[in-house]
């Protein structure tokens, strides 16, 4: 197995434990972790090395994000697109009784019309 | 020592030793080895593109950091599951020696170094017994002992990795040092290195 070292030993981690110590201590405990993973368990740790290296040639996954926020702005799309079929139809309703005379036609013109026909107080001229 | 070339060769040369941080710590070699992988994938995610000689040092934080967070999810969960256990036995002990015996029957089954039998038994019990002895430390002691006196890392680089001062570390290995002495003294343990964990406690402290 090829050792990796972070770094040498310092002067400073020597002084406290010795150099020479340092180097049985590390060797016992390579031994052990040699040792303990044989076997099933390097199979396993080969094998999360070689899952982990696909993630590399697969590249970056593609943004998901935008996956959350579907439904929300799919049910906010069917709000505006009911509330603008329902406004088109009220008012295309009102112009046909304007044309035929039901409504009058300055009807418009007056501050509280718009407000009354959405609260159903308009009353048509009945011919 | 020379950089590997490729990341594949730097985590084939980090992955057992990673394996055994994780081991140690949180005794199951499932989620040990989940720790391990998930590292490796952080690494090679984030970083892969960065410097091979920074790749030691990004791997043993991410590992460090993996660690820590298993032991923060796991007390997370552990705050949901408290009634429960109350009401079972107390199993902590037990899993402890469990996971220790595992990791002293996977040390006796490597046939793999052999040299005369008696040597052999001899040393791999006594492997075993460090490992368990190691593994009983607190997570920050443990830590901190490996990246210094495994690892290879300095005060500085270890304070770095466990994201605290410099006279942290020093009391923790010098703490990890003093345990470990007393406890390889105690089961008769005669490794070169041990004789040395003592004075190094004490040199740590007088630092302290």
């Amino acid at each position: 197995m090829t050792e990796q070292r972070l770094t040498t030993p310092t002067a400073a981690t020597a002084a406290t434990v010795d150099r020479t110590h340092l180097t049985s201590l590390a060797a016992d405990l390579d031994a052990i972790a040699d040792r303990s993973s044989g076997g099933d368990i390097g199979a396993r740790l080969r094998a999360a090395r070689r899952s982990a290296l696909a993630s590399l040639s697969r590249g970056p996954a593609p943004s998901t994000h935008w996956i959350n926020w579907a439904p929300a702005g799919f049910a906010l799309v069917l709000v505006l697109a009911t509330a603008w079929m329902m406004t088109a139809e009220q008012l295309g309703s009102v112009d046909a009784d304007m044309l035929a005379d039901a409504l009058p036609f300055d009807a418009y013109l007056d501050a509280t019309f718009e407000t009354d026909i959405g609260g159903g107080r308009v009353e048509l001229i009945e011919n | 020592m020379s950089q590997p070339l490729s990341i594949d060769a730097f985590l084939a040369s980090a992955e057992r030793r990673a394996w055994l941080h994780a081991r140690l710590a949180v005794r199951n070699d499932d989620i040990a080895l989940d720790i391990v992988q998930d590292a490796m994938l952080r690494l090679v995610e984030h970083y892969a593109d960065r410097p091979a000689p920074e790749w030691p040092m990004l791997f043993q934080r991410i590992l460090q950091n993996a660690i820590v967070d298993h032991f923060r999810r796991q007390k997370v969960r552990d705050t949901w599951t408290v009634l429960v256990s109350a009401l079972l036995p107390a199993r902590g002990e037990d899993e402890a020696v469990d996971a220790a015996d595992t990791l002293l029957e996977r040390l006796a089954d490597d046939q793999s170094h052999a040299r005369s039998a008696e040597d052999e038994a001899a040393s791999q019990e006594e492997l075993a017994q460090i490992a368990a002895v190691i593994s009983r430390l607190p997570l920050r002691q443990r830590q901190a002992f490996l990246l210094r006196y495994w690892e290879g890392c300095d005060l500085v680089e270890t304070a770095q990795l466990m994201g605290c001062s410099e006279g942290s570390v020093k009391t923790h290995c010098s703490r990890a040092c003093h345990t470990l002495a007393s406890a390889l003294a105690a089961q008769g343990i005669s490794r070169p290195w041990a004789t040395g964990l003592e004075a190094g406690a004490a040199e740590d402290h007088e630092h302290d």
